[in-house]
């Protein structure tokens, strides 16, 4: 996969907005302390990566706009910066998977790589809490299931609907942000089309 | 227009239903009502501690912030109530607006964990409650404040 310059530049616009979004948004998320901030902010930067699929229809450039939002997400100030990092790599990575499972960024392929990009959030914890803080896969269980229990009403230790509650949850957000994405991303591609900005090539894959 | 109008309408209900909703039949007070009585529980064992109770036990100072506070081991208390330490899976300290934060067991059986019920420099604040977490070197989550229960499982 090799990206000219013009693709480059889009990338990297679309991975910059990710990039300040997770910096200024993130940042006030986790301050104001919101619930699911994580995933709120998981379905607002895959809505702006997807988006850029849909503008600049290449293989791989999915994951590349994940790759400059995590690089820009170092300059946090004042935050643990290197699990949302991991996060931000992760979902774009699962999302670029998907896109090239469908081939081609269709609605349904959009849809299902916001889907799965927002849904990897609820594993994310499992996998970078162990390593980075050294904290156990039963109690990471514990923190999963207080978290569900008090958005649900529920007690935690009703585990099947607190987890499928999650799950619906993260995987509706993550609906949302491709439904948002496919909408956006197309009213740019139909009012940059024939411009220098568009590919001439679309859907090279 | 009709399209976005929906989508912000799906959006508003979704975080709404996201909102932090009270754990159903929680017995926990409301946050602001400060409790001063420790309940630890696990399984059968049940005990309930007041700021005396714990007083009576050996105290051990811990770190947070600055602030060194005076209270008992976790360990310390949960043998005191009737648990083996060395027995438990996890440790979920429950604050009075029904917040948690679990600890594994090494974390739990630390010497400097301990739960506070004052400062070196006098009583706890309004903010902390009567009781409070302190696991020095650890994220501010972790150290819950307003603590009104104790949960072991085992």
């Amino acid at each position: 996969m090799k990206f000219n310059t013009r693709e480059l530049v889009t990338m990297a616009v679309f991975g910059s907005l990710w990039g300040v979004v997770e910096i200024g948004l993130g940042s006030l998320f986790h301050v104001l302390d919101i619930p699911m901030s994580g995933t709120l902010m998981a379905a607002i930067g895959l809505s702006i990566a997807l988006t850029g699929r849909i503008f600049l229809p290449r293989k791989g450039s999915t994951f590349f706009t994940g790759v400059i939002a995590s690089i820009l997400k170092l300059f946090s100030i004042g935050s643990v910066v290197i699990a949302p990092m991991i996060g931000i790599l992760s979902e774009a990575l699962i999302a670029e998977l998907v896109l090239t499972l469908f081939r081609r960024p269709t609605r349904p392929a959009v849809l299902a790589a916001g889907g799965m990009g927002v849904l990897y959030t609820l594993l994310h914890p499992f996998i970078t809490n162990p390593i980075l803080y050294g904290r156990g896969i039963f109690v990471i269980w514990l923190d999963l299931l207080d978290r569900g229990a008090r958005l649900f009403g529920l007690d935690s230790g009703v585990w099947l609907p607190i987890v499928l509650g999650l799950a619906g949850v993260h995987l509706i957000l993550g609906i949302l942000a491709g439904w948002i994405a496919w909408g956006v991303g197309s009213a740019l591609r139909t009012r940059f089309a024939g411009s220098h900005l568009m590919m001439q090539n679309s859907y090279k894959q | 227009m009709k399209k976005i109008s929906t989508l912000l309408l799906v959006i508003a209900v979704l975080l709404g239903a996201c909102s932090q909703a009270p754990p159903e039949g929680s017995s926990v007070p409301e946050s602001g009502a400060a409790a001063s009585v420790l309940t630890v529980k696990g399984g059968d064992l049940e005990k309930t501690y007041s700021v005396e109770d714990l007083q009576a036990l050996e105290a051990a100072q811990a770190e947070f912030k600055g602030v060194t506070y005076t209270g008992v081991q976790l360990s310390s208390l949960l043998r005191d109530a009737g648990f083996d330490p060395a027995q438990i899976q996890a440790v979920k300290a429950v604050a009075s607006d029904g917040f948690t934060a679990n600890y594994e067991p090494e974390l739990a059986n630390k010497a400097d964990t301990i739960v506070a019920y004052a400062t070196v420099d006098g009583g706890l604040t309004a903010e902390d409650g009567a009781f409070r977490m302190v696991l020095p070197g650890q994220e501010g989550r972790l150290n819950v404040r307003q603590l009104v229960e104790i949960q072991v499982i085992q």
